[in-house]
């Protein structure tokens, strides 16, 4: 039963985008900021008897689904789509472009979506995890200039109540 | 990683080639003695530092770099400006390749951008130092040195 008690950051995480393709395109994020969120959310439906909680009780909500965010610095916005031997870039992936030729994760007729994989790996390199995200879709991208760099920011939310938590084979 | 000897050889490469215009420069280590001098500079890369970033992010490294413009000139001490314009000429907003020399031919490692300057007249200092001649100025960049690699990684 390996266990860790070293604590994670940001240096130790890795986050992979992947489509839905066999095999599927993946791309890793190099620049990201290491500021990857994401919140798993609970509803919870109070049923109070006449205003009083002492002799009321709870009924499980509707599910909700996974919000996420994370933010990257900005190379270039386009890759494969300007020059098919060129490298995926993130923006690209992210927008579904067309010449990109990514593919939904979800069935076609319903909403783009990808598998967001999220590794952190075990300093101690016995109980790294890979978080996965199913479902993701957009609901923001934000560009923005910086004075040292530009960022790519974005937020949606993976179709799940909560990602998929595995450990990973421990190295070595 | 982003070699420190190479981002050295390469700022003062392009510093001997772009701002000396004969001008004698001091570089950390070299020794010369400045009494006689009518002016000079001193070029130096005094801070690097590695921000916090995923392991498998490509290599970043921040830093300064400060140039010392001196003068003595009784007739013409307004000369210390014209230093710190020919220093600004040189280094504002350049992009420079970062060179492996050591490599034949030399190799191409990353590039470094220079940003904007702040600038500093320290000549009153001096002054109270009882050196009425001496003009000094600093000027200082802050820059980004990056490993040369395509960004995101793909398949």
């Amino acid at each position: 039963m390996p266990t860790s008690q070293l604590t994670r950051n940001l240096r130790d995480g890795e986050l992979v985008l992947r489509d839905g393709s066999e095999p599927p395109h993946t791309l890793t994020v190099l620049l990201d900021e290491g500021d990857l969120t994401w919140t798993q959310r609970q509803r919870t439906i109070e049923i109070k008897d006449r205003g009083s909680i002492a002799a009321g009780h709870l009924r499980r909500g509707d599910d909700e689904s996974v919000t996420l965010a994370f933010t990257a610095k900005w190379s270039q916005l386009i890759g494969k789509s300007a020059h098919a031997a060129d490298p995926l870039q993130l923006y690209e992936m992210l927008m579904f472009a067309p010449a990109a030729n990514i593919t939904s994760t979800s069935s076609a007729g319903e909403q783009d979506t990808l598998t967001l994989e999220f590794s952190v790996i075990d300093p101690a390199g016995i109980a790294s995890e890979k978080i996965t995200f199913a479902k993701v879709y957009r609901e923001t991208l934000t560009m923005a200039e910086g004075a040292d760099f530009n960022t790519i920011a974005f937020t949606g939310r993976a179709f799940q109540t909560a990602p998929t938590v595995t450990r990973l084979p421990a190295v070595g | 990683m982003v070699a420190t000897q190479h981002l050295h050889s390469t700022l003062q490469q392009h510093w001997s080639e772009s701002a000396s215009s004969g001008i004698p420069t001091l570089y950390p280590g070299t020794r010369q003695e400045t009494s006689q001098l009518p002016e000079w500079f001193e070029l130096w890369v005094d801070a690097l530092s590695d921000q916090p970033s995923r392991r498998i992010a490509p290599d970043r490294l921040d830093g300064t770099i400060t140039v010392h413009c001196f003068t003595q000139q009784r007739h013409h001490p307004a000369r210390v400006y014209e230093l710190a314009d020919l220093a600004r000429q040189a280094l504002d907003h350049q992009r420079l390749r970062i060179l492996d020399r050591s490599a034949t031919p030399p190799l191409e490692v990353g590039h470094v951008d220079i940003y904007e300057p702040q600038i500093r007249d320290l000549s009153r200092t001096h002054q109270n130092a009882g050196s009425l001649l001496l003009r000094h100025i600093v000027l200082t960049w802050s820059f980004v040195a990056q490993k040369t690699t395509s960004s995101p990684s793909a398949t």
